[in-house]
């Protein structure tokens, strides 16, 4: 069976000839997955629609710089993650960020299935739990969920070493387990 | 049924896939539109080379029909070929007219050689060629039984 990145190797081929039919397609397979990702991050409609856009008006751009067809789907997420860091950059958060990007030791993995984690949560309430993890991690963990990059993958995606990403999946999935324990101990006021 | 976390992610932002669509739609005509500019400004700087131009013809006229061009070039070969070989023909059939002028020349001179003679005027041209004087045919008799 052929892997989503095989699938799409003849359309990036064809999208580096410039067939306009072919950044169709690969923009249709991308477009709600990378407003996902970017809604998540900047938490507003209309700024990740421009992001949105200027990634994929820098992705047929700068085609030539991609080295592996098969790598395009986390080569465009990577284009769309410096977009929100541009974003944050301008909207005066810099420090912040930069703060919390800092934040991670090397650390042991915690190796265990996210799934047993979210299974416990009702979708909302998972969504508003990703909601409260700050910035650095809730990219880590959506990269994760919306199309299971690889650890390398996150690491090219978001500028960062291989180690800090697999802290930040750590800490993010620490923080989603202890969110969840306080939603579990709250009392019921319905 | 449990959804992943990747679909309830995607269900919560899927009502945006109308402006996402029209973004999509947008960039794509932007690229179609810039990727035609960019061939004619291509083709515009290869027109200046004579390579360019080479290279144009052969895009335009010669590509699209090359069985066409095919053919004819073929028509053209055989045409060649033989006029090739008729030009050969005629050498060898100039050859044949010269040696048929000179036999002819040489008759010419042999005619006006013995009109001259009968009319008594000039000397014989060639003393050794000169035919016997042509004389009533008794006198020629009676010699040879004088003999």
């Amino acid at each position: 069976m052929l892997t989503a990145a095989e699938t799409e190797r003849p359309h990036v081929r064809a999208a580096r000839a410039g067939e306009s039919d072919a950044w169709d397609a690969l923009f249709k397979r991308y477009q709600l997955p990378l407003y996902a990702y970017v809604k998540e991050l900047v938490r507003d409609e209309q700024t990740s629609l421009d992001i949105v856009q200027e990634t994929f008006i820098n992705a047929a751009r700068h085609i030539a710089g991609l080295r592996d067809d098969a790598r395009f789907g986390s080569w465009l997420f990577g284009i769309a993650h410096q977009k929100c860091v541009q974003f944050w950059r301008r909207e005066s958060r810099e420090r912040e960020l930069e703060e919390r990007l800092v934040e991670a030791s090397e650390l042991e993995s915690e190796d265990g299935p996210l799934d047993l984690l979210i299974r416990k949560e009702r979708e909302a309430a998972f969504l508003a739990l990703v909601e409260e993890l700050p910035p650095p991690q809730r990219s880590v963990l959506l990269l994760r969920f919306l199309e299971d990059f690889s650890l390398e993958e996150i690491a090219t995606i978001t500028e960062t070493g291989v180690g800090t990403v697999k802290s930040r999946l750590h800490y993010a999935k620490k923080s989603l387990r202890k969110l969840i324990e306080e939603k579990e101990h709250e009392p019921n006021t319905a | 049924m449990s959804q992943t976390p990747r679909e309830i992610l995607l269900d919560r932002h899927r009502e945006a896939e109308s402006k996402l669509d029209a973004i999509r739609v947008d960039v794509v005509s932007t690229i179609a539109r810039a990727d035609g500019e960019a061939i004619d400004r291509e083709a515009g700087a290869t027109g200046r080379s004579i390579g360019g131009v080479a290279r144009l013809l052969w895009d335009q006229l010669f590509r699209p029909c090359r069985q066409v061009w095919g053919g004819l070039a073929g028509v053209w070969l055989a045409i060649l070929i033989l006029n090739a070989a008729s030009y050969e023909e005629s050498d060898m059939s100039r050859a044949d007219a010269e040696i048929s002028i000179e036999e002819s020349m040489d008759g010419m001179r042999a005619r006006r050689q013995l009109l001259a003679e009968l009319s008594g005027g000039a000397e014989p041209l060639e003393k050794k060629a000169r035919p016997a004087a042509i004389r009533p045919r008794g006198e020629t008799r009676r010699e040879t039984s004088n003999v």
